[in-house]
């Protein structure tokens, strides 16, 4: 009888343990929700995708007031700015570095600020005027200094 | 003696780089923190060795190469959101195609005139790059290449320093629009010509323009350059002639997640010698005036590239190339020369299979193999003979790169 609970309560366990194995593959294989951040001076309600493209890819520098535009983003393999690329701007990461490229060769342009994590980023776009960047949906925003970050609507 | 010296110059010089370059690495994070936030400080290397079974590419491949080496610093400084100073600084060498000098490969100012989400428009005054085709932008950057060696049938490295950059301006325009991106980039000015190069002619008034399409951020790219690059001659006993070299190419991408499609065509390069004047002795004899020499070419390839993993690339590409398009097979040329243009010396095929791993994202180290069928356009300063070429032959290049 003791065995056979057991062996009960175990199979059980393979069942929740693969389960969750499952559903941490798909979390792992699904894109990350990815909000645009920038700094609080920065007074525009929304912004469209094919704008941000402009701005990421480094080819609009100002902002409608005239004030330049500081673009930060994370590293090339880093999975946040892969699902920035591919779900906000719908791009790929390579045909950012690409264009970013192409800019600095040509000297026609610049690369953008590399943020090292998450909280680099933060952190960055709350100090820098005009600043711009990303962060996971639902990156705890409260508790730190951060009234100088705004989360922009995308249009 | 004097062989010597020069060779401990060429090998002082890469040494100089090598440690500038060192340098530079070791204290870009300082610059990066310390100059104002408004310049960027960015920077290239790379080293291959080269092997052909026959035939000369960049150094003695056919005992083995490691002659081919590039390395650059490139600054810009956005002085205000509409004005960009850039220089770049680099050096190259390709066997006896490039020997290292240090050179100017870009100093300019960018002036945005107009800009907002629409687009942009502007002028760049100074030294500018050669917006030819798909990779010619960045072609001095190994990192940024498909593969080793681009496209010779495009991006011939023998006729580089025409397509590389002028000495005057360009003015560019960005269009966004519900259906795409339009970019129109149009420049004239002076090419740069190295040493050798000089003692052929002094480059004359050139121009270049290049509309471009991206639509849905760069998944489908379609583009058409146009190219006349002008030299006034010296070939003695003609008085003043021109050489020019004009053509047209029709460029297109696509680019999915993992995988990429390219293709790029110029269907008529022509190379025309006009001015073939032999002055008379005066005041009898009378000038003597040969018709203009003129060749038309056709050049092409198609390449794919496929992410196997986010680190590794691999790389088929089929390129042609055919110096005149009325002889195609270089049997015409090789009997009205009696040989001594031999028919495979009038085009290459050339398939090329390649491995690229990225090491991190700044490194990367490729490998690639070439099976090449004709010789057209190996340099004629490292095979000065066209008739001891080997029609038949294959290379296989190794390459590490750095960027950031």
């Amino acid at each position: 009888m003791e065995t056979k609970r057991t062996r009960r309560v175990g199979w059980k366990r393979s069942v929740a343990a693969a389960g969750g194995l499952v559903l941490g593959l798909l979390a792992c294989s699904s894109a990350i929700a990815v909000e645009v951040i920038v700094n609080s001076d920065v007074a525009i309600p929304s912004i469209s995708q094919s704008t941000l493209r402009a701005i990421f890819t480094m080819h609009l520098r100002q902002w409608p007031n005239g004030k330049p535009i500081k673009v930060f983003v994370l590293p090339e393999d880093n999975s946040v700015h892969v699902s920035f690329s591919k779900e906000v701007l719908n791009t790929f990461p390579y045909q950012l570095k690409r264009s970013w490229d192409v800019l600095v060769y040509s000297g026609s342009g610049q690369a953008p600020s590399v943020a090292e994590s998450t909280r680099e980023m933060l952190q960055k776009v709350a100090t820098t005027p005009g600043a711009i960047g990303y962060l996971p949906d639902g990156y705890p925003m409260e508790g730190r200094k951060n009234e100088n970050v705004r989360i922009v609507e995308p249009r | 003696m004097k062989t010597s010296a020069s060779w401990n110059l060429a090998r002082f010089n890469a040494g100089a780089w090598a440690l500038l370059i060192a340098g530079m690495l070791v204290m870009f994070p300082v610059l990066a923190i310390d100059i104002t936030e408004n310049v960027q400080v960015h920077g290239f290397a790379s080293q291959a060795f080269i092997k052909t079974s026959a035939n000369k590419y960049f150094g003695r491949s056919d005992a083995g190469s490691s002659d081919f080496r590039e390395l650059g610093v490139n600054f810009s400084w956005q002085a205000t959101p509409s004005i960009q100073w850039a220089a770049q600084i680099g050096s190259r060498r390709a066997g006896g195609t490039d020997d290292a000098t240090p050179r100017i490969d870009l100093a300019l100012v960018d002036f945005t005139l107009a800009s907002g989400e629409a687009g942009r428009a502007g002028l760049r005054v100074g030294r500018h790059r050669i917006p030819l085709g798909l990779y010619n932008l960045t072609r001095d950057v190994a990192n940024a290449r498909p593969s080793i060696i681009l496209p010779e049938s495009i991006y011939s490295d023998h006729t580089r320093s025409l397509v590389l950059a002028m000495d005057g301006m360009q003015v560019y325009e960005e269009l966004r629009t519900s259906i795409g991106d339009f970019f129109f980039d149009g420049g004239t000015g002076n090419f740069i010509l190295d040493n050798i190069q000089k003692r052929t002619g002094t480059s004359a008034t050139s121009y270049i323009w290049r509309l471009m399409y991206e639509h849905d951020g760069g998944r489908l790219r379609l583009a058409l350059t146009g190219f006349d690059a002008n030299l006034d001659a010296i070939a003695p006993p003609f008085r003043n002639p021109k050489f020019n070299l004009n053509f047209h190419l029709l460029s297109a991408q696509y680019n999915a997640e993992n995988w990429s499609l390219t293709g790029e065509f110029a269907p008529s390069p022509r190379a025309t010698y006009s001015k073939l004047i032999v002055p008379g002795f005066p005041p009898i004899i009378p000038d003597i005036v040969f018709p203009d020499l003129r060749q038309t070419g056709q050049s092409g390839y198609v390449q794919g590239t496929y992410n196997i993993t986010p680190s590794w690339t691999a790389l088929l590409r089929y390129d042609v190339n055919y110096l005149d398009r009325n002889d195609r097979s270089g049997a015409k040329t090789a009997a009205a020369t009696f040989g001594a243009t031999p028919a495979h010396s009038l085009f290459t095929k050339d398939w090329t299979v390649g491995i690229a791993w990225k090491v991190r994202p700044d490194t990367k180290i490729r490998a690639e193999w070439h099976h090449l069928n004709g010789t057209s356009w190996l340099s004629s300063r490292e095979n000065p003979s066209k008739a001891a070429t080997a029609p038949h032959w294959e290379m296989f290049a190794l390459q590490a790169s750095y960027s950031f």
